[in-house]
């Protein structure tokens, strides 16, 4: 009997995460989307002969399943699949990259924030406030405007654009935690401010901060799609899906599926996310465990 | 001989002076090494509050007055560096809520050499074997696997173990248990009570033991401080307050304490009413109006604290089991 008590409480809350993660669907078909489009970033040489820049003057505007193209050719004569697949690689880039930095910047600011409290607070809360006030278009326009259009800027915007959510959610992680008795514990056996900053606070909101994570970075997707479709983000001739689909415009009449392949692209690319993200927010739930 | 720990006139006011809420009113009291003193109220008296002065760690909304001095040092206006190397090395404080009170994020064991390496200059693998050691110590089964465990993985007995583990990690001189078996339930309770006991046996520490269960009290103090609304009511050795307490309070905590020769289907005996919050001087007794012995001096003037007989002292015009006139 007591056997059969202790084997349930050894089981690891890993092991039980992720039995719960499995056990949803969507979920699961989201981290294998995902997988997929990691591969046809790393991949792309590989999967497509073609290069994503090169053009053909004879094949214009071909259709798809014609002339050796999968998907057919844009204005250009340039490969449609071709410049999808690599355009997997510049949207997950900035994706990934300005989430990333955009955490790293605000979680210790957050946790700071919110472990401080008083005029620390306050004075981190008001900057967030002002950020947060300017729409992320503003800042990464202009971001584009004074260090010129690229790659790195989009991403510097989109990450600029993340750090007050992200403050705030640590802010308010760190602010449940420091009432917490084990907090309390540590700062009565003498525990210095930042180890229990590292140590007490940190750990203990990595759950909600992945959530977090997985569900910001389809929004830095659409964020830098936008960006290349205004023409601020990555620059022709790099291929973007952002900038496939303002191209397409012009030829949305006769030649329609160059906007569809990208839109569908990114569609697809954020439900993956998105329903990863539900998924791993439902695994992790800690009222749950 | 320099007592261990002494608190004189000790007060911690909420807010500010005039209408400020009074939750410790002139608390003295003192610790010998190797003595255990307990202080017993119902919740809000003022109990943890105090314990709490003693690590300076009193929320900061509280001010906290009078003195208390810890092996010649002042706690109260110690600055932070300073007592920080006292908390956890030299006095050490158990918590009430075992189930919360143990970082779920790592391990126990790495909890223990946490603290270990806090204060003592020792390597990794050192303080990892002294945790094991800790663990044994305080009567835990297999401890190189428990040591590997995390807290969720244990029970709220051996929690609380784990945690008078951390607590005994650098051989403190002084211990502050914060009602240390109130989460537990009756068994667990007394193997922890059974650790403290041992303790209390092969060494000098000196014990503050908060708690309001009268049995925890009979077994481990050697004094008592009966605390009411923010000040003490009555102090004694702890025979005298068990075989004669003499504030009505005391008598009332006593015999709330249900007995089985009470029988079944008897209500259990209460104090009437609820701790009232004192906000500036009540200028009466602050029991009076749960009291059944009270009567009109006891409205006109605040009792202090006076001797009755070798050192027990109670705070009461009226004391029960006393001669009415043989004291003034």
């Amino acid at each position: 009997m007591t056997d059969l008590a202790s084997t349930k409480r050894r089981q690891k809350p890993q092991r039980r995460r992720l039995k719960a993660f499995l056990g949803r669907k969507v979920a699961v078909f989201g981290a294998i989307g995902i997988l997929i489009i990691i591969a046809m970033a790393i991949f792309a040489p590989l999967i497509t002969s073609y290069s994503p820049t090169a053009t053909d003057f004879t094949h214009l505007f071909a259709a798809p399943f014609s002339g050796g193209h999968i998907l057919g050719t844009d204005q250009l004569g340039r490969d449609s699949f071709s410049r999808l697949i690599y355009g997997t690689q510049s949207t997950l880039e900035v994706g990934v990259v300005a989430t990333l930095l955009g955490t790293f910047v605000a979680v210790p600011i957050g946790i700071v924030s919110g472990y401080y409290r008083g005029w620390v607070d306050s004075v981190i809360m008001r900057l967030t406030d002002v950020i947060l006030s300017f729409p992320f278009l503003v800042i990464a326009v202009g971001l584009a405007a004074i260090l010129g259009p690229s790659l790195r800027n989009a991403i510097l915007a989109l990450g600029i654009a993340q750090i007050p959510g992200v403050i705030r959610i640590a802010r308010a992680e760190a602010l449940g935690l420091r009432e917490q008795e084990f907090v309390q514990a540590a700062i009565a056996s003498g525990a210095s401010d930042p180890t229990i900053l590292a140590r007490y606070m940190l750990p203990n909101m990595l759950s909600p901060l992945v959530v977090q994570v997985s569900v910001a970075i389809p929004g830095a997707i659409l964020g830098s799609a936008l960006l290349s479709f205004l023409g601020v983000g990555v620059q022709p001739p790099t291929p973007a899906w952002g900038s496939m689909l303002a191209t397409a415009q012009t030829y949305l009449y006769q030649d329609y599926w160059l906007a569809v392949l990208p839109g569908v692209a990114i569609l697809l690319t954020t439900l993956c996310f998105n329903f990863f993200g539900d998924g791993l927010r439902d695994a992790l739930d800690p009222s749950l465990g | 001989m320099e007592k261990l720990l002494e608190i004189e006139d000790l007060c911690i006011n909420f807010g500010s002076q005039p209408d400020a809420v009074r939750a410790v009113r002139n608390l003295n009291l003192s610790v010998d090494a190797g003595e255990v003193v307990a202080l017993v109220g119902e919740s809000g008296c003022g109990k943890s509050m105090s314990a709490l002065a003693v690590m300076k760690l009193t929320p900061p909304a509280a001010i906290a007055t009078g003195s208390i001095r810890f092996n010649g040092t002042e706690i109260l206006s110690a600055p932070d560096s300073v007592i920080r190397k006292i908390r956890g090395r030299e006095i050490s404080m158990v918590f009430q809520e075992p189930m919360t009170s143990l970082n779920p994020a790592f391990t126990v064991g790495d909890q223990i050499a946490e603290t270990l390496r806090l204060h003592l200059k020792i390597s990794k693998q050192e303080a990892a074997k002294r945790a094991v050691e800790l663990l044994s110590r305080v009567r835990i089964a297999s401890p190189e696997k428990r040591a590997r465990a995390y807290p969720h993985q244990l029970s709220g007995g051996m929690r609380q173990r784990v945690m008078i583990a951390i607590a005994l990690s650098c051989n403190p001189k002084f211990l502050i248990l914060d009602e240390p078996t109130t989460a537990l339930d009756v068994t667990t309770q007394a193997q922890v009570l059974e650790i403290v006991r041992e303790l209390e046996g092969e060494g000098d520490t000196g014990v503050l033991l908060i708690t309001h269960d009268l049995g925890v009290v009979a077994d481990l103090a050697d004094r008592v401080v009966v605390m009411y609304a923010g000040s003490p009511v009555e102090t004694s050795d702890v025979g005298g307050i068990f075989s004669q307490p003499m504030h009505p309070y005391t008598n009332g905590l006593l015999g709330a304490v249900p007995r089985r020769s009470d029988g079944i289907r008897r209500r259990l005996n209460d104090i009437p009413g609820t701790v009232p919050v004192i906000k500036s001087n009540p200028g009466r007794c602050a029991f009076a109006d749960r009291c059944s012995y009270a009567a009109d001096d006891c409205a006109a003037k605040e009792p202090e604290l006076f001797d009755i007989q070798g050192g027990h002292r109670v705070a009461c015009f009226h004391p029960v089991g006393v001669e009415e006139g043989a004291i003034l």
